[in-house]
């Protein structure tokens, strides 16, 4: 008995030790997890549990005091930021289909698993109350809001209901309690709602892992719900689709479209519910679409019904959005078009269509006519009908669309026949996307700049406009074409709204395809492509080392350079010269091939200072005229020797003591163009009668003096410079015999104006031939040099300029030269006066602009029959004025012939009365 | 084995530049080449890393150092070759220089015009119907030229252009005369 007793109570303590080992274990499992209740994309219910039952559970005897560093902080307001918690607990709970059993959880605890619990709780679980709970994250995705409803509302009184949670980007078999720590934020619920509060939560990550659960106090007592998690992107509630309207598809095809609210964080699918206004029966349609637009039945069409839309994940779990506005099909189907908008090219061929409802009666196609921008009924010929409602029209060859005030699209209305029209059109957008894109390589051959420019009065608002290219190997294709294998170029706007893209380095013999794309929220255009091998448009540096003189004897402009560096040696080059003065003229001299890299150019002045510039281009034409190079100056030389020696004239000056006359000789200094290019000396060349001849010199000044000692003395003056003596010389014969032989038979001088004497005169008869006359003046009063010129020997008239006082006293003195020698001169001190008459001084006051005149001026033919003409005029004038002066200021005397008494009688009889 | 590679290089060379259809003559390639080495030339000259007189050691690194496997040999020129071989020498150099060309623009330039230079040249192979080489250049730097690169670029890049000028003065000898292998 006693061995049975024993033995029983052996079994027993197995059986105790083995229900307590079952026991522990099963403490140990239950201590090392947390249930985790998965919240739905609907509406559930969590438990709510009073604190003391709780610790009535198995699982209290490991419940530990407190985690420390964790405290609530209660009473924040909904629309305050959440609060970090620091000092928490929650309920750990595991459950079954009908048993649930929890702990209070503490910081300072064991770390425990969270586990996704598969069966949901059931509320006839032995608890307080339930919560009817719902949680989803707004459409804008910034928000997630959980509405939580009490079943038992006498739970109402005095609620504060806190929701707390922390986020874990750890998915939830990997989040532990220990990642709760420190993390825990607290969330105050509004519950001014008769029947439900509502928590609000920040955003948080969509696809991070949150941990949540529910605090309510209720008179003092704690209610807590058991954790449960959530994948915010699993609770989405998108906002509802928008901008209901109706479109045409080519074929007349009616949809109702719309646009998926923003943001998407998921591919949508729809459904579209169609129903019947009020006032007609009440049926509904339902479809599912997974397109942002379905195709209606064009009956649909003729009466009023409504369209909404909502959406949801196409994939996954997630709540429908609401409703979107409901959408009257009537309205929109008054009129359609197809496309409603066109963005196109210059130059391009567009096609719209159109459905036409006038009244709630669809027109058919053939009644229906279009017009351009209210102004311009397209002609009937680019009408197609494409059935008996759709009507298309075509428009060819379009051309840029004009901005009009702030329209930048051209309109398209489909109207009836009978000219009446729906206010909504259809808008074209014609761009000129002709962009024509100019690269340059430069003269070192390491960048290419290329340049484009859009026309800004077609660039639409909202565009934006790039350059794609992609470069070959080598060379260009024939025809150029786009390419998906194309990058962006960066290219920087310049002031001229320009742009400009630079490639560097480059690839000298690649081809370049180049395009401009036109992005529009209406599409893509892009400009025609152009390729370009850098080595075909190098703008090379200029020629360098550029020299220029003018060649002696021959005066040719010499210019030579020295070739760019990185250039080839066949090159083209052009010269411009110019002589270096304030304005430059510049003359242009080309140059083909030139490898001597030299050029002589043909100039006709050759004592002036040349400026010359030089630059060169490929000689195939390609790429692009360099700069010029910079300036070389001809340095001026004598070319050659001059070619004339200077016209002189002498002052004869007798000193009666000595009886000897001494001369003077003066000349003129030579010009530039005579001397080539300058006079270094002159030569005096002497030759008396007795044959003696000598030569003196004068370096510097134009005068010269000697006794005149013999008969004749024969003076000749040269010039000289670096290049010799002057070949061509004035030569001058002093004769005592000559000296007495007059010419001139009268000489008067007449002052025209202050700047302006004509000297007349007249030859007497001669056996000498003249070869000139010598002119000479000067100032009586004034001690002013004798001033002279030389005039050929065929005229008698001279006008002299200079500056002459009519009240002084001038000596003109006209000298023949013979060739034997200087002849007498004969002398005038007056001008002469009234002896010209009035209309000769006229036609000499005109002349006197113009040196000596010849003796055929024409001037005289032009200007005496207008004289002759206005005088005849005048006095036919005079003589009209004479007759009616005359008849004004005397009055008729009567005939006495003609009175009736006087008839008979003879007046030429004396008859005496008395 | 051979032949198939050669067909294929020529025909692919060939069909490069016809793509688009333009046809190319040998003469203007054989002048857009001459003008392109020229032009290398003198970017190498005003480069003025050149001339290497100095016996430059530290570079022996086996076969990678040898012109026709993209190594930077050691003195001596160039042996007379075709414009294939030639243009096989090129890829290696070019590599180099592209290696060498971060933060030297000039020396991507003369990475750029190398790569040019050999396109031009196999063009030119292609239209002359001259052979064209039979081993491809392997791609990529050598390791250890790549560590010499790291370790002193300044000596890899003179004497790399001082290779290249060999190779052009090569090139430049056989473009000289009318269009020939």
């Amino acid at each position: 008995m006693e061995r049975r007793r024993s033995a029983l109570r052996n079994k027993m303590y197995q059986q105790i030790i083995l229900a307590t080992f079952v026991l522990l274990g099963f403490l140990q499992v239950a201590d090392a997890q947390c249930m985790v209740h998965q919240i739905p994309p609907r509406n559930f219910t969590l438990p709510c549990m009073l604190l003391n039952k709780t610790f009535l559970s198995p699982f209290s005897a490991e419940v530990v005091e407190s985690w420390s560093g964790w405290r609530i902080e209660h009473g924040a307001p909904e629309t305050k930021p959440p609060v970090l918690m620091n000092e928490e607990s929650f309920l750990c709970c595991l459950w079954s289909d009908n048993n649930i059993d929890c702990s209070l959880y503490r910081a300072s605890m064991q770390a425990r698993k969270f586990i996704p619990s598969e069966i949901s709780i059931s509320a006839s679980q032995e608890i307080d109350s339930n919560w009817n709970i719902e949680c989803w994250i707004k459409g804008k995705l910034d928000l997630l809001v959980c509405t939580v409803q009490f079943l038992k509302l006498y739970l109402r009184a005095d609620l504060k209901l806190n929701l707390l949670y922390a986020a874990s980007e750890l998915s939830l078999g990997d989040v532990s309690t220990s990642s709760l720590k420190g993390t825990v934020v607290a969330v105050q619920c509004d519950c001014s709602a008769y029947d439900r509060c509502e928590c609000h939560l920040p955003s948080l990550g969509l696809n991070h892992t949150l941990i949540m659960w529910l605090k309510a106090t209720v008179g003092g007592t704690p209610l807590w719900s058991p954790v449960a998690s959530v994948k915010p992107i699993d609770i989405v509630k998108p906002e509802p689709p928008l901008n209901l309207h109706l479109d045409m598809t080519e074929e007349g095809q009616v949809k109702i479209c719309w646009s998926h609210p923003e943001p998407m964080p998921y591919p949508l699918e729809y459904e579209v519910k169609i129903s019947a206004s009020s006032g007609q029966s009440s049926w509904q349609m339902v479809h599912v679409a997974e397109e942002t637009s379905l195709a209606v039945d064009n009956t649909l069409l003729d009466s009023s019904h409504l369209v909404h839309v909502r959406c949801r994940n196409r994939h996954g779990p997630g709540f429908w959005s609401d409703w979107s506005s409901p959408y009257n099909l009537s309205w929109g189907a008054e009129v359609l078009y197809f496309p409603p908008k066109i963005l196109t090219s210059v130059g391009s061929n567009v096609s719209f269509h159109c459905i036409y409802k006038n009244k709630s009666k669809t027109v058919v196609s053939k009644k229906i006519v279009w017009w351009l921008n209210l102004a311009e009924e397209i002609p009937e010929s680019q009408y197609t009908l494409v059935n008996d409602r759709v009507s298309k029209v075509t428009l060819f060859n379009l051309k840029a669309t004009k901005p009009r005030g702030s329209f930048f699209y051209n309109t398209l209305y489909c109207c009836h026949q009978n000219r009446e029209c729906h206010h909504r059109y259809a808008e074209l957008y014609v761009v000129d996307v002709n962009i024509n894109i100019t690269c340059e390589t430069d003269g070192y051959l390491t960048q290419m700049t290329c340049t484009w420019s859009a026309n800004p009065t077609t660039v639409l608002l909202g565009s934006s406009l790039q350059l794609r290219y992609y470069r070959s190997t080598i060379y260009c294709s024939d025809v150029p074409s786009t390419s998906p294998k194309s990058e962006v170029k960066e290219c920087r706007l310049q002031k001229n709204h320009s742009y400009e893209c630079t490639f560097q380095p480059i690839f000298l013999l690649s081809g370049y395809t180049m395009w401009i794309e036109f992005k529009h929220s209406l599409g893509t255009l892009e400009s025609s492509p152009t390729c370009v091998v850098p080595a075909d448009v190098v703008k090379l540096l200029p020629p360098s080392s550029v020299k220029a003189e003018i060649t002696r004897n021959v005066g040719l402009l010499n210019v030579s350079w020295t070739n760019p560096i990185f250039a080839n040696d066949d090159l083209t080059f052009q010269i411009r010269y110019a002589v270096n003065r304030e304005e430059i003229t510049w003359e242009l001299y080309e140059v083909s091939n030139a490898p001597t890299r030299s050029a002589v150019i043909q100039v006709q002045k050759l004592c002036v200072e040349y400026v010359v510039q030089v630059r060169c281009r490929e000689l195939t034409g390609a790429g692009y005229w360099s700069n010029w190079s910079g300036s070389a100056h001809t340095l001026v030389k004598d070319v050659k020797a001059p070619l004339q020696g200077p016209e002189f004239w002498r002052i004869i000056i007798e000193d009666p003591a000595r009886r000897q006359k001494n001369v003077t000789l003066l000349w003129k200094p030579l010009m530039q163009n005579r001397s080539l290019c300058s006079v270094s000396r002159y030569v005096i060349k002497h030759q008396t009668s007795g044959n003696t001849t000598w030569s003196e010199y004068v370096d510097n000044g134009t005068t010269c003096s000697f006794p005149w000692t013999e008969h004749t003395h024969a003076v000749t003056v040269l010039a000289m410079n670096s290049m010799g003596v002057s070949s061509i010389n004035f030569n001058l014969t002093l004769s005592q015999q000559m000296s007495t032989v007059s010419a001139v038979e009268s000489l008067r001088a007449y002052l025209v104006n202050s700047t302006c004497v004509l000297l007349i005169w007249t030859l007497s008869p001669q056996i000498y031939t003249i070869t000139s006359f010598v002119i000479e003046w000067k100032h009586l009063n004034k001690e002013e040099e004798l001033k002279w010129v030389r005039v050929p020997p065929n005229i008698s008239q001279y006008y002299i300029y200079d500056h002459f006082v009519l009240v002084e006293k001038y000596q003109f003195s006209l000298c023949p030269v013979f060739a034997g020698g200087v002849g007498k001169a004969t002398t005038t001190d007056h001008f002469t006066k009234g002896d010209l008459q009035d209309l000769y001084v006229v036609y000499e006051i005109a002349a006197c602009k113009g040196g000596y005149e010849n003796e055929n001026n024409t001037s005289l033919s032009v200007v005496l029959p207008i004289v002759i003409s206005t005088s005849v005029l005048l006095l036919g004038a005079l003589l009209v004025s004479h007759q009616r002066m005359k008849k004004l200021f005397w009055e008729d005397v009567p005939n006495p012939k003609n009175c009736s008494w006087a008839q008979g009688v003879n007046f030429q009889k004396r008859m005496d009365i008395l | 084995m051979r032949c198939p590679r050669v067909s294929l290089w020529g025909v692919l060379w060939l069909w490069l530049p016809l793509a688009g259809g333009r046809p190319l003559r040998p003469d203007k390639v054989q002048a857009d080449t001459r003008n392109l080495t020229r032009t290398l030339s003198t970017r190498i000259r005003h480069l003025q890393l050149l001339p290497v007189t100095l016996r430059i050691w530290g570079l022996e690194v086996g076969e990678e150092v040898t012109p026709q496997t993209g190594g930077v040999p050691e003195g001596g020129g160039v042996p007379e070759a075709g414009l294939g071989a030639l243009a096989q020498r090129l890829p290696p150099l070019q590599r180099l220089l592209g290696t060498l060309a971060p933060g030297h623009p000039p020396l991507a330039q003369v990475a750029n015009d190398t790569e040019n230079l050999r396109s031009l040249l196999l063009t030119l192979v292609t239209l002359l119907g001259c052979p064209l080489p039979a081993v491809s250049p392997p791609p990529g730097v050598p390791p250890r030229l790549a560590e010499l690169v790291a370790e002193a670029p300044h000596t890899v890049a003179a004497v790399a252009l001082a290779r290249l000028r060999d190779c052009l003065d090569a090139i430049a000898t056989r473009l000289d005369g009318p269009p020939a292998c």
